[in-house]
């Protein structure tokens, strides 16, 4: 895996550039951890993938990609009825095909697939990473946890996304590194979020994909900017989003990060004893709570109130 | 095998790792501090590690043994552990 220290384009390329270079050689997108090489000939997908990559889609060809994709147009007479995509990545084709239409969300999740199963050399756990003073704050998915919507919040606030999905862990370095990509925000949270921030970038709404109604929300520039720089680890908070109820800020018991953590890692299994070290260091290393909340704001007030004890025991953690 | 404390200052919440099957469980400090006295290569009885425990930390003897009790049946039955029989005092046997 490599990030690409070249100086980027000053201008950044129009939709029609991009559809014109995915239908050849293809376009490269630098997500901080690795390098994605897509290739498209569905038209559908250059002005959305411009609109929540910003800054981040590059025309002129690199040396190296980690990832190759492809989503084609489907073939056979239905196609003159119903344009369809395809993905592809390496002759895999983990999905049924997507409307034409819906490209972009075919290809979020396509290649989020993809990531889930081949980035080996760090755990990969399934949580929305974001980073202040150098910390990572680490938010494991559990089903129904509003984990989106509070990291697209979160990102909104001036904490810098690293990644929505993947919190990628690197244990030669013990650091966090961006797998910068839009948030997928579903259904309700793409209100919560836009009534959250009226100025948000959020790209097209996708209806009746399998997970409902999806929008997805662009990185801010400066996440852009620092897709190549890594965060030590901070806290871990285990999100709930619960209608109705008072905010809650509960502390969490070593146990329960580690089992969390493991299971909720896509390849903690596959690392071994690397992925168990990896998260015995962590479950040490951040202090850990639970936070029920239904106010939004509310919730990052609470967590704003939490950060400076994180940031102190991260200081006398480091100190000689 | 390997056996960490989940907390920095040790507690009572420690996690162990088999290499050979992969599997992660979580146990107790008696729990941990069985394997950790155990030698991957040499098979050690009962007495023995009871003998070593009550050395090492000085509590009576029937204490430890009691101690001890309820964690064999869960290190075995998490394969943290195995029963072997000894025919000499240089390894199982076969």
């Amino acid at each position: 895996m490599t990030t690409d220290q070249r100086p980027r384009p000053a201008v950044e390329p129009v939709p029609g550039d991009v559809r014109s270079a995915m239908s050849g050689g293809g376009v490269w997108l630098d997500l901080g951890l690795l390098t994605v090489r897509v290739r498209s000939t569905v038209p559908e997908l250059a002005a959305p993938l411009c609109s929540v990559y910003p800054g981040m889609v590059e025309i002129d060809p690199r040396d190296w990609a980690d990832l190759h994709v492809e989503l084609a147009e489907g073939a056979g007479p239905r196609r003159w009825l119903r344009r369809q995509s395809r993905f592809t990545c390496d002759g895999e084709r983990p999905f049924e095909p997507f409307p034409a239409d819906h490209a972009l969300p075919l290809f979020e999740w396509g290649t989020n697939w993809v990531l889930a199963r081949r980035m080996n050399d760090v755990l990969l756990l399934h949580a929305g990473v974001l980073e202040r003073d150098g910390l990572a704050l680490v938010m494991p998915a559990l089903p129904g946890s509003g984990k989106s919507t509070l990291t697209a919040a979160l990102s909104l606030r001036g904490w810098r996304l690293l990644s929505d999905e993947f919190g990628a862990f690197d244990p030669q370095t013990n650091q966090f590194r961006a797998v910068l990509k839009p948030v997928a925000l579903k259904n309700r949270s793409i209100e919560v979020i836009r009534a959250f921030e009226p100025t948000a970038v959020l790209g097209p709404e996708f209806a009746k994909t399998r997970k409902g109604t999806v929008a997805h929300l662009a990185p801010s520039a400066a996440a852009v900017a620092l897709r190549g720089v890594p965060a030590s680890p901070g806290a871990v908070v285990f999100p709930r989003w619960q209608s109705g109820s008072a905010t809650q800020w509960l502390p969490a018991r070593p146990k329960v990060v580690f089992t969390t953590l493991a299971f909720n890692a896509f390849n903690y299994a596959a690392m071994g004893a690397s992925g168990f070290q990896a998260v015995v260091r962590l479950t040490r290393r951040c202090p850990a709570w639970q936070l029920i909340y239904s106010d939004l704001d509310d919730a990052l007030h609470t967590l704003e109130r939490a950060w400076p004890e994180v940031r102190e025991r991260a200081l006398s953690e480091s100190a000689p | 095998m390997r056996v960490e404390a989940l907390a920095g200052d040790g507690g009572d919440e420690w996690v162990a790792f088999s290499a050979l099957s992969g599997e992660t469980h979580l146990i107790n400090e008696t729990s941990a501090a069985i394997v950790d006295l155990l030698d991957e290569e040499v098979p050690a009885s009962i007495d023995s590690i009871v003998d070593r425990i009550v050395g090492e930390t000085g509590l009576p003897h029937d204490e430890v043994r009691l101690l001890l009790a309820d964690a064999w049946e869960l290190l075995l039955h998490g394969g943290l552990i195995r029963a072997v029989t000894v025919t000499d005092h240089h390894g199982p046997a076969p």
